[in-house]
């Protein structure tokens, strides 16, 4: 008897996996797609630049400046701060800003910048560090996570490094 | 064709299903996805992290390990080389072979937890040789590139046409060996009937992933790294069987094996068909004409 129970409960589980295959593309994808994404997930910092400290509005664009990142323990990024200016469409065609990166008043960095016709081309130009607490780089140039000059969507992306001695 | 910076500092990278393994420990500690993309769908980025979790977990649900054999395309390009060759010129593999998968699972999932970096994809991936390859402009990526290659070429083309089996899939997988431990919670497996088992080692000689070892045979089981292709089945003259776990074996096969069948192609059309329908809309965006 318990071995009909068994294989009556064993070849109905069976045939509920035949009904889930079947509501996964209709519904079933969207439930498991919502509960992951209400998990409290975030992409990574070093992708996605982190959160945004504060944004200065400009003659019809903005600069959005981010919390400066800082590694785990061992992860092999270098910390950076990163700056958005966006729209790409509202930009002149030369930008120059001196920026202040960690709201004191003070002016921290000169980002200037080219901003190409093809929104796939990198941008030229440079950041000049105007303290010790960041590093200075030109572009076209070698291009990491911690030190890059790109558009990305609808924003030219700048993340500036942070000398050694700002690491946590 | 490499992944630009661009896409992956704006979220456009789309999910890859064997990083899974490598998030937990990131994940658990600080909540975050050590992989660029998004964690909900955009227009650019219909895969994203939250969509192919999702998925993942729906079709392990139903399928277990059978993803490998029913939905991992990276399988299928290893599985068609073996398909060349009318025979095996290496028919003798270490059976201690099967272990380093589980290691490799357990070196990626360490070193991703430390470095905060998905370990496999940077460094071991043989198919990133075809696929994400990185654009080589330094000593590091031109050593990444090697091993990619090296890889690819070893374990996905070679081996597999000179023993016919899927010797990535069963020997350096670390996503197949985490897959294995579904194998554990679902219901479908695989068992031969001892009663009428004449130990011909057919079914062994036949699967794809050394899943089968003689002493497995004699319980009557495979081993828990069996992706449920069937290919044990098809070749077996006697009694292998479609099962279900708690069941008597070769009580209804023929019922298990369709009420298995249906939902694992019900998956795989699923799967397949929404990427190959985000493959043609690709190709035909870059159509010259348009």
């Amino acid at each position: 008897m318990r071995v009909r129970i068994v294989a009556v409960l064993a070849y109905a589980c069976a045939a509920v996996t035949l009904v889930v295959a079947a509501c996964v593309p209709f519904v079933l994808m969207g439930v498991f797609t919502r509960t992951v994404a209400h998990a409290g997930l975030h992409v990574d910092a070093a992708y996605t630049g982190g959160t945004v400290a504060r944004t200065l509005a400009r003659n019809g664009y903005q600069v959005v400046v981010y919390q400066p990142f800082q590694p785990h323990a061992l992860q092999q990024v270098d910390p950076f701060v990163q700056i958005a200016f966006k729209p790409v469409a509202a930009l002149p065609d030369h930008v120059t800003e001196e920026i202040d990166l960690d709201g004191d008043g003070q002016a921290d960095v000169r980002v200037s910048f080219h901003v190409p016709a093809d929104r796939h081309a990198r941008p030229a130009g440079s950041v000049v560090a105007l303290n010790g607490k960041y590093a200075s780089f030109t572009m076209p140039g070698d291009s990491s996570f911690s030190r890059l000059m790109v558009q990305s969507d609808d924003a030219v992306v700048v993340r500036v490094p942070l000398n050694g001695a700002q690491r946590r | 064709m490499s992944i630009p910076i661009e896409r992956m500092v704006s979220g456009d990278t789309p999910f890859c299903y064997m990083v899974i393994p490598m998030l937990i420990v990131p994940a658990a500690l600080t909540r975050a996805v050590i992989f660029p993309g998004s964690i909900l769908p955009t227009a650019n980025n219909p895969h994203s992290i939250a969509v192919m979790i999702g998925i993942w977990l729906a079709m392990t649900l139903v399928v277990g390990k059978a993803w490998c054999s029913y939905i991992c395309f990276f399988g299928g390009i290893e599985e068609g080389f073996a398909a060349i060759p009318k025979r095996a010129k290496i028919r003798r593999l270490d059976p201690r072979l099967r272990l380093i998968p589980w290691a490799i699972l357990l070196f990626v999932v360490v070193l991703s937890g430390a470095l905060f970096e998905p370990v496999y994809c940077m460094w071991l991936c043989p198919f990133k040789a075809v696929t994400e390859y990185p654009a080589v402009h330094s000593v590091e990526t031109a050593i990444q590139m090697g091993i990619f290659i090296s890889l690819f070429a070893g374990l996905v083309v070679a081996l597999p046409f000179l023993t016919k089996k899927r010797t990535q899939c069963a020997y350096f997988c670390p996503f197949g060996a985490f897959q294995s431990l579904f194998n554990k919670i679902n219901l479908f497996e695989i068992r031969f009937d001892r009663e009428k088992c004449v130990d011909c080692t057919l079914c062994q000689t036949s699967c794809p992933t050394m899943a089968l070892s003689a002493e497995s045979i004699r319980e009557g089981r495979t081993l828990m790294n069996c992706m449920k292709c069937g290919a044990c089945v098809d070749s077996c003259k006697k009694d292998a069987v479609w099962h279900l776990k708690g069941t008597k074996v070769a009580l209804q096969p023929e019922r298990a094996r369709l009420l298995f069948l249906y939902g694992a192609w019900a998956m795989a059309t699923m799967f397949g068909g929404s990427i190959l329908a985000n493959s043609l809309a690709t190709m035909l965006h870059w159509l010259p004409w348009k």
